[in-house]
């Protein structure tokens, strides 16, 4: 195995302007507001990668119906899950944010008895709406990724499956769905990035995310650029250990498939 | 192992008995009225050119293609098939379809093994899922008949690691931890690189002499000579002939199969 050397010239250099970079901004920026406000920007934190992690899960979940239905479903479902992708990839999320938030946010206290049912405290919260948006954003792209993934393995692999007298459900818990998987995984990693950088949009609707706490130390100190690279440096980290952890598991996926 | 389900069919009466298959695809006809009657016990070898239809045969057998018209009796009953929108005929009852394809053991062309899994996961699957064994027993089978096709060492490793030789003996081995009844092998060597057809074929004669009952798709003349009890030569859809290799090969009768037989010397 062929391991990549750390401690290269160019890499040492590279390191040492960044130490410097680091030094200077340290020393000539503001940084004394960051004790009073970590414990809101750690809250914040959470709040993101709760966001990130529950609406990737949900939204590939409901993803795989979407995929399957365009695969192998009858016309009118095809047709209906085609058109649902379409239109969550042909519009942008901020406006499907507040079409789910106003639109509905708006309809819902004329429904008849709804303000006295148990659900109402959570309809009125900013959260489920995020929630529900972010979800239905993923499941849209994953949808259109894990159809071609679906299309994509090979038709023996299943056949030897149905030869066997294998349910089709279990052929697609055991064999279509581990493959199609297998094949989003290096797209998987770019799509979960991006998802992670549509999540501060759930600002505008006044959940309070790493990017609106920022927001809120930039708007009571009048300090404008620090929190701003904080916060850059933030994403930039949680990126970078979304990749790591998409690397880790295409070098699982890769060493099977490869002799 | 004591799962072997199913009554055994009486001796007088054919374990696969086909009668009148058609199948059309696009509307053309490529099987034009095959009858084949397989008995427990019997090696069948189809054997014909590209294109006469013989592998579309074995694979109707299974219904992994859905024939136009004709009648499919296994193991004594007759699949209940009803007609489709496309005008094939399709499965009425799909478990029993799949009760019946569990007694078929089907070996391809491409091995078609699962690539995410292990050889010993690819042996365990169906039998944990289809017969419901556990997974010590899945195991014990898988590592038996792994160390039987001579891949036991390999056991761990995935399909795309070894040979295509290795990979069809791995996949005769999952059809095998069914315990089938009745083997159906479409070409089985004909993607495997010439010096790796003997050990294929090595497995499946061994499979012979044991007294199984098996359809084989084939265009390895002298194997199917060697291994045989019927051969049947097809030509554009019908079956030509039948009889013994030596008939067939030492005697035909049809200009076709004169033409096959020398074309092959």
């Amino acid at each position: 195995m062929f391991k990549a050397q750390v401690l290269v010239a160019h890499r040492i250099a590279l390191a040492l302007f960044f130490a410097a970079l680091f030094a200077l901004a340290a020393v000539n920026m503001q940084w004394d507001w960051i004790p009073d406000y970590a414990a809101k920007i750690l809250q914040g934190l959470a709040k993101t990668i709760v966001l990130l992690i529950s609406t990737s899960i949900a939204g590939f979940i409901l993803c795989i119906p979407i995929a399957l239905a365009q695969v192998c479903g009858p016309k009118p479902l095809a047709w209906l899950a085609h058109k649902f992708c379409t239109i969550i990839r042909g519009t942008p999320l901020l406006l499907q944010i507040w079409l789910l938030y106003y639109g509905l946010g708006s309809i819902f206290p004329y429904v008849p008895g709804l303000r006295e049912a148990w659900i109402w405290p959570y309809l009125i919260d900013p959260w489920p709406y995020a929630f529900v948006a972010l979800t239905l954003s993923f499941a849209g792209y994953e949808g259109e990724t894990m159809r071609g993934a679906f299309a994509g393995v090979a038709k023996g692999e299943l056949e030897a499956g149905h030869a066997l007298g294998m349910h089709p459900f279990t052929i697609l818990r055991r064999i279509w769905l581990p493959r199609a998987i297998q094949r989003v995984l290096p797209t998987l990693n770019g799509e979960l990035i991006l998802q992670l950088k549509a999540t501060p949009l759930v600002a505008t609707i006044a959940v309070v995310d790493t990017y609106a706490i920022f927001a809120r130390i930039r708007q009571e100190t009048y300090i404008i650029y620090e929190p701003l690279l904080l916060l850059a440096l933030t994403y930039l980290l949680l990126a970078g250990l979304i990749t790591l952890l998409c690397k880790y598991f295409e070098a699982k996926s890769r060493a099977r498939l490869s002799s | 192992m004591n799962k072997k389900s199913a009554t055994p069919a009486r001796a007088d009466q054919p374990v696969v008995d086909i009668r009148g298959l058609r199948k059309s695809f696009a509307g053309i006809e490529v099987l034009k009225g095959i009858d084949l009657q397989a008995y427990a016990g019997e090696v069948i070898a189809l054997i014909g050119g590209s294109g006469s239809g013989k592998s579309t045969t074995l694979r109707c057998i299974n219904l992994l293609e859905a024939p136009s018209a004709g009648s499919i009796s296994l193991f004594g009953t007759p699949l209940q098939l009803k007609p489709c929108s496309t005008g094939d005929l399709q499965i009425a009852d799909r478990a029993q379809l799949r009760r019946i394809r569990a007694k078929l053991g089907m070996v391809f062309q491409n091995f078609n093994l699962w690539p995410h899994l292990s050889l010993e996961q690819n042996i365990m699957e169906a039998p944990m899922q289809v017969l419901r064994y556990s997974k010590g027993e899945a195991r014990d089978a898988a590592h038996a008949l792994l160390e039987r096709v001579g891949l036991y060492e390999k056991r761990c490793s995935y399909p795309a690691t070894l040979s295509g030789g290795q990979q069809q003996r791995a996949a005769i081995a999952r059809s095998l931890a069914m315990e089938p009844e009745v083997m159906l092998f479409d070409e089985p060597t004909s993607a495997l690189d010439p010096e790796l057809v003997a050990e294929v074929l090595a497995v499946i004669q061994g499979l012979a002499e044991e007294g199984r009952t098996m359809i084989i798709v084939t265009h390895e003349m002298k194997f199917a000579a060697q291994v045989a009890n019927k051969i049947m030569f097809l030509n554009e859809g019908r079956v030509e002939e039948e009889g013994t290799a030596q008939q067939i090969f030492g005697n035909p009768n049809s200009e076709r199969l004169k033409q096959f037989v020398s074309s092959i010397k």
